[in-house]
């Protein structure tokens, strides 16, 4: 009987020794594997932090450019093409540059797998165009236009790190914005340009007075005012008329631009020369 | 109805069964005694072992969960450094109370005000452009004694 009760006591105590070991390790096995998944989320969070850090920097690179290249376009009133063609040379550029630092390797490397990320061309474009959702940077300015031309990229990250069981793609657009209805003034300026360049222009008024009447006249409507100075100098003059070479330089200010602060707020065109006949009034 | 035997002849049949099959002599329950004690050793040795182990193993975790967490919060501070960007002889105080100032021009030193430190560091690093250049700032975490 007193052999049969220690043998169970034994048991007894085996038993509880190996269900508390058994606890202890569960419970050591549950606090390993709670750190390795906060280790995960960690990783994660370094990752979420370096894509936040880039698109900070990409949105400065962009900013740059954009601002420096529709200065210069304003001033040489490059086409729309040209404006998109000038800002993608500069930006890819600026990137290269940018970029190639072998220091910043370390810095996309989390848990010795490398966060990569791609850039797309930026598309130049009026904000009416854009999806009401994307947020954008307005750079020149104080508020925006339907008009407003905004510069877009998208960028695109990827983190994929197959032996700690992660991954992380990512989406963003980035978008800089000015006041400046750039288009419009293009628009309106070589409408101008187009009635005047090489034509002949008979009227009654004088070349200056012409200009105020009948050239510059319906551009109010839109918000914008016309800066010009024009040079005429008589060529020939007849019995009733009088013939010039005139030649005319202007600039298209947006006065909305003007009134949100911008400090781009005006195309310069190109000057343009004609001929002006003013017919002497009797 | 069942009839249950009662726990007396349970206990006469058991003491029989006993009797006629083994025979304990001094020198038997000696050697009972001996495995016992070597039995209760190993186990106690073994229980004592895992105990060792699994105390270490506790110890390690403990200290790793703490970089951890130290870790964590580099990366909260590095996030709000991102949002306000630090002018020079300026000094950030975080959300979680930590001051920030810049060490050098390349590094920001975090630390708790007034209080124990560990010996825990961590590091984390931000891009920043400037004048057409990027540049990297190093900003290490001194982390406080936990309470």
């Amino acid at each position: 009987m007193k052999n049969r009760r220690g043998i169970l006591i034994a048991i007894a105590v085996l038993l509880i020794s190996i269900t508390a070991v058994s606890t202890l390790h569960v419970y050591l096995e549950i606090y390993a594997f709670y750190i390795t998944i906060k280790e995960k989320v960690l990783a994660l969070k370094q990752v979420e932090r370096i894509c936040r850090n880039v698109n900070y920097v990409q949105l400065d690179i962009l900013s740059e450019i954009f601002v420096k290249q529709m200065e210069l376009a304003s001033k040489k009133c490059f086409s729309r093409r040209e404006v998109e063609k000038r800002i993608n040379v500069a930006y890819n550029a600026l990137l290269r540059d940018a970029w190639s630092s072998s220091e910043l390797k370390s810095y996309f490397t989390v848990k010795n797998k490398t966060v990569t990320f791609f850039t797309s061309n930026i598309t130049i474009c009026e904000y009416r165009d854009l999806k009401q959702k994307v947020n954008f940077r307005l750079l020149d300015g104080k508020k925006i236009n339907s008009r407003s031309v905004c510069g877009i990229t998208n960028m695109n990250y990827f983190y994929e790190n197959q032996s700690y069981g992660i991954f992380y793609g990512k989406n963003e657009t980035l978008v800089v914005c000015i006041s400046l209805r750039y288009f419009k003034l293009h628009e309106i300026g070589f409408a101008i340009i187009k009635k005047l360049r090489e034509r002949t222009i008979v009227s009654s008024l004088t070349p200056e007075k012409y200009m105020e009447r009948k050239v510059f006249i319906g551009i109010a409507k839109y918000g914008i005012k016309a800066e010009h100075n024009l040079a005429c100098t008589p060529i020939r003059k007849d019995e009733n008329s009088t013939f010039y070479k005139c030649t005319l330089k202007f600039s298209l200010v947006d006065l909305y631009a003007r009134n949100s602060g911008a400090s781009i707020d005006r195309i310069r065109f190109p000057k343009v020369k004609f001929y002006y006949k003013r017919i002497d009034e009797e | 109805m069942f009839d249950f035997p009662s726990f007396t002849s349970m206990d006469s049949q058991f003491l029989t069964y006993r009797t006629n099959h083994r025979t304990y002599t001094g020198r038997g329950i000696m050697r009972g005694y001996l495995i016992d004690i070597l039995c209760t050793a190993i186990v106690v040795i073994l229980l004592f072992s895992v105990i060792l182990y699994s105390k270490n193993r506790f110890a390690q975790l403990v200290s790793f969960q703490s970089k951890q967490k130290c870790r964590y919060l580099s990366e909260e501070i590095a996030l709000e450094l991102m949002d306000k960007i630090l002018e020079k002889n300026e000094t950030l105080v975080t959300e979680s109370g930590y001051v920030c100032h810049w060490e050098n021009a390349r590094r920001i030193l975090c630390k708790y005000p007034e209080k124990a430190y560990s010996n825990i560091t961590a590091h984390s690093a931000l891009l920043a452009y400037d004048n057409g250049k990027m540049k990297m700032i190093h900003i290490y975490v001194v982390c406080k004694l936990e309470e």
